[in-house]
């Protein structure tokens, strides 16, 4: 790991260096190569939300948030492993017990061990409180056995360790549970269509030996205050993600706008073209804006933070699919090649799922907006 | 440094945040007023551990110690008890 953190320009030009030219080849192949993920490491990308004390770089919330858009502006499956490797970062830095920080996080944060966040279930996605992937005290140690089945784990196939989310009778526990333990098996998820490359992976548990130890958090009523810590960051970087998916995508169709004639004019000067390009340039600046308040709110300990991200997410996810739609409308078939426009058409899809999806999100804020009547 | 607890001043405002116009006394439940979900559940732990100073131990992270403002002033005194003998 580098002697300091890299600033915001080192990032950048990380990515543009040797994550946007990969960036066609994993969403391709499935998967970011080892390499990669080794440099990326060696640049201490994977310890950005962690303390200095356990080896990382203890960036704020609107630090990480303007990397992961830096990253999300050329590649989303690189986003989406090292925001699933944060959100493990962050549940044991915040939940974890002393020993549980001392062994994991700075081997987390020099990338030395990939993290996963393994909640969602076959038969519960949204409706995370009612998972039934069970947690029943072991008869013989003094910890849990864990049986169930997890899928579309981001990073899934290449975690080192996964926080497992599960029941201990009619409450709800997390588990730090090691990729390498003993009935645990994982395999590639079905091929999206988006994110490609974020080595998505579901995972059966068949009575998963876990000691008391690994226990993160004590088990509650509510689902998991884990969950919920992990998935307002999630939800935070999705965004973040998102308005950098919009950059990349406006700056594309502006480039592609300017010099494209047709009908003896410049697309630039076509209104209809115009319109989108507009929505694009607003979409982007009230993404931003969102990101960064929900960003200074979380990392304020702002109590309205919560809604704000999720007010950002909706707003950023919607923005940048509607960009990746324009995008490709305005370079017509060429934006259809192979190629960031047709690939972030795909990702964007997904980010109006994950982390809270589109729907999930309208119901938020309406229900929020009600109470403040 | 461990800051009183304060009812008026310190855990209403929390819940007028999200409920303004609702009517607030130490023993409403405020599980049961419909604007708490995981993540305000799980805010509202951070909340009382930034605004009080204290750290609330795993043992004592239970809804029923943040249910009510009186349960919260009371996980507050305690912990701040055991913090400052």
């Amino acid at each position: 790991v580098s002697a300091s953190p890299q600033s915001e320009a080192e990032v950048a030009a990380l990515v543009a260096a040797i994550v946007d030219p990969a960036a066609t080849t994993i969403d391709r192949d499935g998967r970011i190569p080892r390499e990669l993920i080794d440099q990326l490491a060696a640049c201490g990308w994977f310890g950005w939300n962690v303390s200095p004390a356990y080896a990382g770089s203890g960036h704020d919330d609107n630090a990480l948030g303007r990397r992961h858009a830096l990253v999300g502006s050329a590649c989303s499956a690189v986003r989406a492993v090292l925001t699933a490797h944060a959100m493990v970062c962050a549940a044991i830095e915040r939940w974890g017990r002393d020993d549980q920080r001392v062994t994991w996080l700075p081997a987390l944060a020099r990338g030395h061990a990939l993290g996963a966040f393994a909640l969602t279930e076959p038969e519960h996605g949204s409706d995370a409180s009612a998972i039934a992937t069970s947690f029943n005290k072991d008869k013989d140690g003094d910890g849990y056995r864990i049986s169930g089945r997890k899928c579309w784990i981001t990073g899934g196939t290449v975690a080192t360790v996964f926080v497992v989310f599960g029941r201990v009778g009619d409450s709800h526990a997390a588990a730090l549970v090691p990729a390498d333990s003993v009935g645990l098996s994982i395999r590639p998820s079905a091929q999206l269509h988006g994110f490609r490359g974020a080595m998505v992976a579901d995972i059966d548990l068949d009575d998963v030996a876990v000691a008391s130890a690994m226990m993160l958090g004590r088990p509650t009523a509510t689902l998991s205050f884990v969950v919920a810590h992990a998935l307002e960051l999630g939800r935070l970087l999705v965004a973040w993600g998102a308005v950098g998916m919009i950059r990349t995508l406006l700056s594309l169709t502006l480039s592609h706008a300017a010099t494209r004639r047709q009908f003896n004019a410049r697309l630039l000067d076509h209104q209809l073209v115009q319109r989108r390009i507009a929505d694009m340039t607003a979409g982007l600046r009230a993404a931003t804006l969102l990101c960064e308040s929900a960003s200074r709110m979380r990392s304020a300990a702002d109590p309205a933070g919560a809604l704000e991200g999720v007010v950002a997410k909706y707003t950023a996810t919607r923005a940048a699919r509607e960009a990746a739609q324009s995008t490709v409308q305005i370079l017509g078939a060429s934006g259809l090649r192979e190629g960031v426009a047709e690939r972030f058409l795909r990702d964007s899809a997904v980010l109006e799922l994950i982390e809270g999806s589109t729907e999930i999100s309208q119901i938020i804020i309406a229900r929020s907006a009600a109470l403040a009547l | 440094m461990t800051t009183p607890v304060g009812l008026e001043d310190q855990v209403y405002p929390f819940i007028r945040r999200f409920a303004p116009g609702l009517a607030l006394s130490p023993d409403i439940d405020i599980f049961e007023i419909g604007f708490m979900n995981s993540l305000l559940a799980m805010r509202f732990v951070i909340f009382i551990e930034t605004t009080f100073g204290v750290s609330i131990p795993d043992e004592e992270l239970d809804i029923d110690n943040i249910r009510t403002p009186a349960a919260v002033a009371a996980l507050v005194r305690r912990l701040s008890a055991a913090r400052e003998p």
